[in-house]
């Protein structure tokens, strides 16, 4: 066998190597092409997800349903010239609260620091904390009070109501 | 590879002494089987590849599927946005799932999926549908990509998508007569949506002038002031008028523009631009303007109010006559036709007409909304037409022409251009190409437009702090050729703050009904002046705009020309 010299193994032997090297590469590559189109695709539809959230948000916030919103279920009103404060003017304010609240801090400190061993009386009432708020009637269910009740969903059904009737090809 | 080692078995047999002769033909075939075996090898290694390497492809055939369908991102068309990018028009992918029967395999086991999907389908209502016979029959429109995905994972061939791009406006009928609306091909067919057509099917976003919140507040208020005296309609607009820019415009009736075959013809109409009508007695601003620029009089120039003008055939009255000899500032203050009339006469025709011609009011407006009517003005225009058109008869326009004509004089003199798309290299810096009036004839005018205001017959538009100026028009309408008393457009174009002038607010009700708590009056000083001020106050709030304080000089703006009343301020109705 004189024609298959050693060099012609070493050649063989390469030649393997750098198809199974090449097959990996181009394995990878392909790998890598799969990825990115697949990222490209869930970018798409992320994209396109967020364009309805947008498009939802600003739905959900027009001027009109806030004003319902909030006439229904806040204690605000809309705000007037007369409660306009000139900046001067607000120093003044903390000063006088600040005033309060150093006189009745003393009283304070025991009935949070010191563990009451004998209740003689009834303990220092905390005059810092304020009686919690009467808790604001939360509705069970919000319904939209803006006539009647449409939902994004529904809009988005509307809109997307093609051209062509049932059954028609 | 069997018959090739038997080929080598036989060859190495008849090796002999020709030996050399062989060699050279088993050299070649051994040649040939290495080359035989090298290419199966390639299958094998092809096949490894095909079946064990990519098995996992078939499941991320769905990603090809959406990126082809996503290629089409280019062709959207773009959005709309207000001056503060809330958005006013989008396009949204909608994707509707429809079943051709046919091609459905199993419809027991597709209905089971698709109401795993869609929880709010019943089973037994897509199970006939999927065996219903048709061709093409709807499951579900207006479909999230997360539905989509799940239902092309069901691998029935005979469910199929339907995409579309369909226009949604999520601020609904609120600015639908500026921004338009398209056709089912997302073409646009009015407002910016047509102004821009190509702009906007190229993917161009546009940034409009327009403010959402004070588009809604100044909708709410010609809402209320029409439905509180049972009006036909209105309009209304809130322009800066340091340059022009249009913060909110609202045509009452407006339409939905996502149902748009759905909109009556009067709902669609665009008031603000397309209207053509006779305003009345805030024209009286631009002839009152017009004659303290021709002429070289002091302030307290004097009109002999005391019997009507004959011209021609027609008799100029006044609406409430003081009969009297007024002052300029009476005449404006309590809306003489007379004095006003007069003014014009003083004026001359020619000058008159070139003045309105400079603040554009004999003109269509070169607007970026299409949709403007060309202002009908008297042709040919005789005397008459001259004392007529002094107090806003006899000559029609649309309500955004005059707002910018007002914008013109009361911003120093200036001629403004009202637009809506926002120019964001201007940076908002007020225009100063062209001017319209003196510097002293706007400020005069600024004073005079404040006195209507304290004392005059927009003292409802009054809101304090804000040094609120105007003036209010009662034109009574043509029916059958002849002015009919009893149908009315009101309105009040406001301005504030008087002192330095920064926004123009102006509201107008077609056919307004006098009502018990008016005492039966529906003038502009009734009815859009109260108005006007509700919006000033909202707008003050939503823009921040601190009041004066109470003792501030501004307060005091145009007082000076209280000297030349001679009547106290009266309360009750003028127009």
């Amino acid at each position: 066998m004189k024609h298959l010299r050693p060099a012609t193994f070493v050649i063989f032997a390469v030649v393997c190597l750098s198809g199974v090297m090449l097959l990996y590469t181009s394995q990878s590559v392909q790998n890598a092409q799969d990825r990115q189109a697949a990222l490209e695709s869930s970018i798409a539809r992320e994209q396109e997800k967020i364009r309805m959230l947008r498009a939802e948000w600003e739905y959900l916030n027009r001027p009109e349903r806030l004003e319902t919103l909030a006439k229904e279920f806040l204690d605000m009103m809309p705000p007037d010239s007369e409660y306009f404060v000139e900046s001067e003017d607000v120093p003044s304010i903390q000063e006088e609260t600040a005033d309060v609240q150093i006189e009745k801090a003393p009283q304070v400190e025991p009935a949070v620091y010191t563990p009451i061993v004998k209740p003689t009386a009834k303990p220092p009432v905390p005059v810092q904390k304020a009686p919690p708020a009467p808790p604001k009637k939360i509705p069970e269910k919000i319904t939209e009070p803006s006539k009647p009740a449409k939902n994004f969903q529904d809009l988005l059904d509307n809109l997307g109501a093609p051209a062509q009737g049932e059954g028609s090809p | 590879m069997i018959l090739l080692r038997q080929m080598r078995r036989n060859a190495v047999r008849v090796e002999g002494e020709k030996s050399s002769a062989l060699d050279l033909a088993r050299g070649r075939l051994v040649f040939m089987s290495t080359l035989f075996a090298l290419v199966y090898m390639m299958l094998l290694v092809r096949a490894f590849d095909l079946t064990i390497l990519q098995r996992h492809d078939a499941g991320e055939g769905l990603g090809h599927i959406y990126e082809a369908s996503g290629a089409a991102d280019d062709g959207r068309r773009a959005d709309i946005v207000d001056r503060n990018g809330v958005l006013l028009a989008t396009t949204l992918k909608t994707s509707s799932l429809y079943a051709d029967s046919h091609l459905i395999s199993d419809p027991k086991t597709a209905s089971k999926a698709l109401v795993k999907i869609f929880p709010d389908l019943s089973y037994g209502d897509v199970l006939q549908k999927l065996q219903s016979g048709k061709r093409f029959v709807w499951i579900r429109r207006g479909l999230s990509p997360e539905q989509s995905e799940a239902v092309l994972k069901i691998g029935e061939p005979g469910l199929n998508f339907q995409t579309e791009y369909k226009r949604f406006y999520p601020q609904e009928s609120e600015v639908a007569h500026l921004v338009g609306y398209t056709d089912i091909d997302n073409q646009g067919l009015a407002g910016i949506e047509r102004g821009f057509d190509n702009m906007l099917a190229h993917g161009e976003n546009i940034r409009l002038t327009l403010d959402n919140r004070l588009q809604h507040v100044l909708r709410r208020e010609v809402k209320k002031a029409v439905n509180d005296f049972e009006g036909l309609g209105g309009a209304g607009v809130i322009m800066d008028v340091t340059n022009g820019e249009i913060l909110a415009g609202v045509s009452w009736p407006d339409f939905n523009p996502h149902q748009i075959g759905q909109a009556k013809d009067r709902q669609i109409f665009n008031r603000l631009t397309l209207g053509a009508y006779e305003l009345g007695s805030v024209f009286k601003i631009f002839s009152t303007a017009a004659f303290f620029e021709n002429k070289d009089v002091p302030v307290n120039v004097s009109f002999d109010a005391r019997e009507p003008i004959k011209a021609g055939r027609f008799t100029i009255h006044d609406y409430h006559a003081e009969k009297r000899v007024l002052t300029a500032p009476e005449v404006f203050m309590y809306s003489s036709n007379i004095g006003s009339a007069m003014m014009g006469q003083a004026v001359g025709s020619k000058a008159l007409k070139d003045f309105y011609k400079d603040l554009g009011l004999l003109d269509p407006l070169d607007f970026e909304v299409r949709e403007v009517a060309r202002p009908l003005i008297p042709e040919p225009w005789r005397e008459v037409n001259t004392l007529t058109a002094a107090f806003g008869h006899g000559i029609a326009t649309t309500p955004l022409q005059l707002v910018a004509g007002v914008s013109s004089i009361v911003n120093g003199g200036y001629l403004v251009k009202p637009h809506l798309v926002l120019d964001e290299n201007a940076g908002g810096k007020p225009s100063q190409d062209l001017r319209v009036v003196k510097a002293q004839t706007a400020q005069r005018m600024r004073q005079l437009l404040r006195l209507v205001v304290t004392d005059g017959t927009g003292s409802k538009a009054d809101v304090k702090g804000y040094r609120v100026g105007g003036k209010t028009g009662t034109a009574e309408k043509i029916v059958n050729g002849r002015y009919d008393s009893k149908k009315k457009i009101s309105s009040f174009v406001g301005v504030f703050p008087m002192d330095a002038p920064r926004y123009v607010v102006f509201i107008m009700v077609d056919e307004p009904k006098g009502q018990k708590r008016t005492w039966g009056y529906a003038t502009g000083g009734w009815v859009a002046a109260p108005a006007v001020a509700r919006v000033i106050t909202s707008m003050a709030a939503i823009l921040g705009i601190p009041p004066a304080a109470e003792d501030a000089p501004e307060n005091h703006f145009g007082e000076g020309l209280k000297q030349y009343i001679s009547a106290p301020k009266k309360q009750g109705a003028k127009h």
